[in-house]
């Protein structure tokens, strides 16, 4: 579903992915883990097309189109969602304006009609209440003076209402405390199918206690320099960063 | 009556609106002497005044403005719903469009009114200086409104004052008075609006004198759409006493150059005043918030936040001018004016000036000026927001931030709607 090949990214000049290949089928959730600075939010940044990231080769392949060049707000109809580390605030945006002109745009984009204010409502509340959301929340502009926890369940929210082919999570647990991690890792959990896949990035084994990949990739120095199950997250908890990246220098 | 003085420059081309009236009271018949003595000493304010730095009124003289006379119209449509109206032609009453039911002995037109006591006393005792446009206005105000609550009332019904320019063939001006007496723990909720009906090129110059009595509580609302020609300045001077609150809210979008001054004196302890405002302008439209607060009694708050987003050619200003008297102890005051620059001819002008005599305040400003933030419009569109609509909602958020802090929540809405058909935005 996801098929990045040979991909290569610079930010101000200086190289940070350097040849990531990366392959997500549909169904399955993927994890990243790296160090700090092995390129795990350029990753993320680049295939959801944030300027500032300069493509020196490659492609990054979304049910096999090409994604890089395309305006972000194409690649997220065609499917794509980034989950951002830091959801961003915009005073006097309403959640729930924001959420009404994102679902709209992408239901013309899918040639679906615009949802009446009614039937929207209505979405939005299931979607709420299953994730445990106050309705109030939405009242209030995006994001703003959210808590870590909030910020990330809006997030999810997000997820839920808009429905995305292919989901990016970056680093979902940073700034969570193990309450509100749950309450994330269940609502990621439910949008799991067989037709979506999922690339779940972070620095700590402990989100993938609660999200449980198919598949777990170690990104170091721009590339994937490790793959294996579920148990190589475990090994890297243990052992730590270092171990791993000497013996694959080695 | 006759001018012995010799006259400033400019000062001749605004002596047709002189108002020469020989059955107006004696104290007003004074009045409007002294505004005319005032003006003519000083003629139209230069950008080499202080206060006038950055807003030139070269396109007023220029410009030969006669006075207009008064213009039948339908009621214009409501912008909260069950308000009464009072509405106003090119500055004079419309007995006709006005719908004033329920409000009799609270409202009425100035030149109705201006035989009761009060008025008198709310023009002739006043502690504010003499300032040049508003001096003009004393003396040529053929007519406004006067709005009156005694102790103890609630206004049954806000109040929208309209002010609709229809203006002629040739350049009109119009000089409308507004008097507002607030009693003590009364509370009002009063929205004027500005708007224009037809092309032309006109001069509204507006003056507000509102006193808020203990206790009372005075929503004020401003609504500035006149046409693409118009020229709108306005004076409002505020006295609020102990334990009173006076919260406005200024919406500027239309009229080629405009300035809406606002002078408050917070005489009371406990006295809270609010001074909000937004405005988008484009193309070569000028808009001037300009303001003075003294803090006066100790223990008094006041809040300024203003929001502009500036496309084109275009310049904003903004001047906020907080004293703090020696008395004034415990004064909580703050200030902050944010500028979106939408385009490299945009310009803004900010002037802060804090002027603290008191040892135990807060008090604080800020003015922010750039352009959209990146990454504002990034989250967005990576929800599948077009750039074009996540620009138009960052805008309007940007905008609509200050709106929050009135106390009156169907005031809000309204202001909200007003604001999103301007830019153009459906009812979201």
């Amino acid at each position: 579903m996801l098929e990045i090949s040979d991909l290569r990214v610079s930010v101000d000049g200086k190289t940070i992915l350097n040849g990531l290949n990366l392959s997500v089928p549909a169904g399955e959730v993927h994890a990243i883990m790296g160090p700090n600075g092995a390129g795990k939010s350029t990753l993320a940044y680049t295939l959801a097309g944030r300027d500032g990231y300069e493509h020196l080769g490659g492609t990054a392949k979304l049910l096999d189109q090409n994604i890089i060049g395309l305006d972000p707000e194409d690649r997220a109809m065609l499917g794509l969602f980034l989950a951002f580390q830091y959801p961003v605030e915009i005073p006097g945006v309403a959640g729930m304006t924001f959420l009404k002109t994102a679902l709209n745009a992408l239901r013309s984009a899918r040639g679906q009609e615009e949802l009446s204010a009614l039937d929207f409502l209505k979405l939005v509340r299931s979607k709420l209440s299953s994730l445990g959301i106050d309705e109030s929340m939405l009242k209030r502009p995006v994001n703003v003076g959210f808590s870590g926890g909030e910020k990330k369940r809006n997030e999810v929210l997000q997820m839920a209402m808009l429905e995305p082919k292919f989901c990016v999570l970056d680093e979902t647990d940073s700034g969570l405390d193990i309450d509100a991690l749950k309450v994330v890792a269940d609502g990621v959990n439910t949008l799991r199918s067989p037709e979506r896949g999922m690339l779940v990035i972070t620095h700590y084994q402990r989100l993938l206690d609660y999200i449980k990949p198919d598949r777990v990739h170690v990104l170091a120095a721009g590339k994937i320099v490790k793959s294996g199950g579920p148990e190589l997250a475990l090994q890297l908890e243990a052992e730590g960063y270092g171990e791993l990246l000497k013996a694959s220098a080695a | 009556m006759t001018i012995t003085e010799a006259m400033a420059p400019g000062v001749e081309a605004f002596r047709p609106a002189f108002r020469q009236s020989t059955n107006e009271p004696t104290w007003l018949a004074n009045y409007r002497r002294a505004g005319v003595e005032q003006f003519s000493a000083t003629g139209l304010p230069t950008t080499k005044d202080e206060g006038w730095k950055y807003t030139s009124l070269r396109p007023l003289a220029r410009e030969k403005y006669l006075p207009a006379g008064p213009g039948e119209i339908s009621a214009p449509e409501r912008m909260l719903e069950g308000a009464a109206q009072a509405v106003f032609v090119n500055g004079c009453f419309s007995h006709e469009s006005s719908d004033l039911s329920g409000l009799d002995g609270f409202v009425g037109s100035f030149r109705n009114m201006v035989g009761d006591n009060w008025i008198e006393e709310l023009l002739t005792s006043t502690p504010f200086a003499s300032q040049a446009m508003y001096s003009l206005n004393s003396a040529a105000f053929v007519d406004g409104l006067a709005v009156k609550l005694g102790n103890n009332v609630q206004l049954p019904r806000p109040l929208e004052i309209v002010f609709v320019s229809m203006p002629g063939n040739s350049p009109g001006m119009w000089h409308p008075r507004v008097a507002v007496d607030l009693g003590c723990d009364s509370a009002a909720t009063i929205v004027e609006r500005h708007i224009s009906i037809s092309d032309g090129s006109y001069f509204a110059n507006h003056a507000t004198d509102i006193r808020v009595r203990g206790g009372g509580r005075l929503v004020h609302v401003k609504v500035q759409q006149e046409g693409t020609d118009g020229r709108h300045l306005s004076m409002a001077r505020v006295r609020v006493a102990k334990n009173s609150l006076y919260d406005s809210f200024t919406l500027t979008l239309g009229g080629s150059l405009s300035r809406s001054e606002t002078e408050v004196r917070i005489e009371g302890t406990g006295a809270e005043v609010r001074l909000n405002g937004c405005y988008a302008i484009s193309g070569r439209q000028h808009a001037d918030h300009t303001s003075r607060i003294d803090h006066l009694a100790p223990g008094t708050t006041s809040r300024q936040v203003y929001a502009g987003a500036i496309d084109g050619a275009a310049r904003g200003v903004f001047q906020g001018h907080i004293v703090v008297d020696k008395a004034a102890q415990q004064t909580d005051g703050h200030q902050m004016n944010r500028a979106l620059l939408l385009s490299d001819r945009a310009e803004i002008d900010s002037k802060p000036i804090l002027e603290i005599y008191a040892d135990d305040v807060k008090c604080s400003h800020g003015a922010t000026a750039g352009d959209i933030d990146e990454d504002h419009l990034f989250y967005l569109r990576a929800r599948g927001i077009s750039a074009a609509a996540a620009r138009n909602l960052v805008v309007r958020g940007f905008l609509a931030d200050p709106i929050e802090n009135l106390s009156n929540e169907s005031v809000q809405a309204a202001l909200c709607l007003a604001l999103d058909s301007h830019l153009g935005l459906e009812r979201l």
